[in-house]
């Protein structure tokens, strides 16, 4: 009896005495408490991003604003992340639980990345979507769904956060998972999947194949309502199960339907156009053709955006692109042209997007003339991209052709010059 | 044979800080035998961590590339810990073997087991340059991979 005694008190004591029995510092913001044994200097970018994605939220979903309280975010960075040491491993990196309001992150990448603003973004989804639809929270599928459309949101220019709510991963995960199956076994998986529980949800190896037609059953179903984001979510919610159920016939049909098309889609909303455009050069093996002219159309209407160039020279070095070599010379040729003539920015941009794909010699001449350029920046980058480009050893580091005596950047210059003319 | 002992002696130094973690010592004799065990079982852990085979090349002008065989996967810190230690004893803070004159910039280990990739390492000098080569990232490889949430 007294062992129960004190094996109660002893799982009483954390809740009494909150995280600070766990975590070392505290940041309260007007948004969120955030518990960590990271320094608040040490996390600052993160408070930061997870206070902007929580008054964005409070934006998007003005209705369940009031409902939703401050989170308790504990941030616990794994000793080894500390480090800088990172295991590719299975495990998690967020969690959200909804009795106590808390968002437990922990981190296993190079902080302050994209992926942190992806964990916060899909674990304070669950926050905002449990606190204002309660009875959502045994639908996991529901949960999963809006959490992995909200968590490739992203902050644009003004510091508005923009919602493509088309996960284009997922999606291709979802489309493959089908095809595997075909249409009647996907539409039992989904079934099942539909009226699962905790464990039928989140258990087994099968779990990211969840988590991916989750959110494409979401998305189509967002896709076929109308009205605000918060309207079409309160829509979807109160649909009950059989009400989904009869949907998925053409839920499955809606799949057929490939990568490219849905993100040339994208592409014609001006707020989703770049990420459109960067998700579509992510694709395996992409429409080159398709895809030039619409970035060609990009750098004439934006010349001196080094986004824009960019892109266009991503697609012109990466491998695996659809392009007849008739285009893809030609890209190359006007990649060279913007080498020369394109402001410092460009030239840098496109200078980091040279890869050892590129497989071609046409930049070479050009790119040993940048490494005696005025602006030491461009040095920096021309030797970079020709040091992926070709075999021939060099010396890439930046301090170098920025601070090196002239005489003795001369000398490598001119090796280049005699390796070119063998 | 130098270099052979001094990972010998860098694999036991690994075990006295791993048997005794936050400074806490078994000294009573009661525990001597679980301690016996405990250590060997840790000792077989680190003597796992002897390279195969290790090739070192020039990528660049100054970056270094080394390739290190291992027969099983080691712990995260040790593949951080036998670079540095093989940068210090190369002496490629200061010293350039390909390019002697050349400031090494940047060292890549690479651990393998002769079929997967287990882990990268790699070193840096920062901008602008400081006297020594500093850790940027130990990423250690898993063969199922993924992160999940």
């Amino acid at each position: 009896m007294n062992c129960i005694r004190l094996l109660l008190l002893l799982m009483l004591v954390p809740l009494v005495s909150g995280c600070g029995l766990f975590f070392r510092n505290t940041i309260e913001t007007s948004s969120a408490r955030f518990w960590s044994n990271s320094s608040p200097e040490e996390i600052r970018s993160q408070v930061e991003i997870a206070n902007s994605i929580i008054e964005e939220y409070r934006v998007l979903f003005p209705e369940v604003s009031p409902e939703v309280l401050r989170p308790e975010i504990l941030y616990q960075e794994e000793p080894l992340s500390r480090q800088s040491i990172f295991t590719e491993d299975t495990r998690q990196e967020g969690y959200y639980l909804p009795a106590l309001d808390l968002v437990h992150l922990k981190p296993r990448r190079p902080r302050g990345g994209e992926d942190d603003r992806t964990v916060f973004l899909h674990e304070l989804a669950h926050h905002f979507l449990i606190s204002g639809y309660p009875d959502t929270a045994s639908r996991y599928w529901l949960n999963e769904g809006f959490a992995c459309s909200l968590e490739i949101s992203f902050f644009d220019e003004s510091g508005a956060l923009v919602t493509p709510l088309f996960n284009p991963r997922l999606y291709q995960e979802a489309r493959q998972l089908r095809r595997e199956l075909g249409e009647s076994g996907f539409i039992d998986t989904v079934q099942t999947l539909v009226s699962a529980n905790w464990i039928g949800f989140h258990r087994g190896a099968e779990k990211m194949n969840r988590y991916a037609v989750s959110w494409a059953l979401f998305w189509f179903l967002l896709d076929s309502a109308s009205g605000s984001l918060e309207e079409r979510l309160a829509a979807i919610v109160s649909l009950d199960d059989s009400a989904i159920l009869s949907q998925l016939p053409k839920f499955s049909r809606s799949l057929t339907v490939g990568i490219e098309t849905r993100l040339r889609e994208l592409v014609s909303k001006p707020e989703l156009r770049r990420w459109a455009l960067k998700e579509w050069l992510s694709v395996p093996w992409p429409d080159g053709r398709q895809l030039r002219s619409i970035l060609e159309k990009e750098v004439q209407a934006h010349p001196a955006d080094p986004t824009a160039w960019k892109m266009l020279a991503r697609l012109a070095n990466r491998p695996q692109r659809r392009l007849s070599s008739r285009d893809r010379i030609a890209l190359h040729t006007r990649i060279r042209d913007e080498l020369q003539i394109g402001t410092t920015a460009v030239k840098i941009a496109i200078c980091e997007q040279i890869s050892e794909g590129a497989r071609t010699r046409r930049y070479n001449t050009v790119l040993i003339d940048l490494l005696e350029d005025n602006d030491g920046e461009i040095r920096a980058a021309a030797a970079k991209a020709i040091a992926r480009l070709s075999r021939k050893p060099t010396i890439t580091s930046p301090d170098f052709w920025k601070n090196a005596p002239a005489e003795k950047r001369q000398a490598e210059v001119l090796e280049w010059r005699e390796w070119l003319t063998d | 044979m130098i270099e052979l002992q001094r990972l010998k002696r860098l694999s036991l130094w690994k075990v006295s800080e791993v048997s005794h973690p936050g400074g806490i010592m078994f000294q009573t004799s009661s525990m001597s035998l679980l301690l016996l065990l405990f250590a060997g079982s840790i000792s077989c852990v680190s003597m796992e961590f002897k390279p195969l085979r290790i090739d070192r090349y020039s990528q660049e002008k100054d970056v270094i590339v080394f390739r290190v065989q291992l027969s099983d996967p080691a712990k995260p810190q040790e593949y951080r810990q036998w670079s540095r230690d093989r940068i210090i004893l190369e002496g490629l803070d200061s010293e350039n073997p390909f390019f002697p004159g050349t400031l090494v910039y940047e060292v890549h280990v690479v651990f393998h087991d002769g079929r997967n990739r287990l882990a990268t390492v790699r070193w840096m000098r920062s901008d602008p340059p400081t006297g020594v080569l500093e850790h940027r990232s130990t990423f250690v490889h898993s063969a199922r991979g993924g992160f999940r949430r």
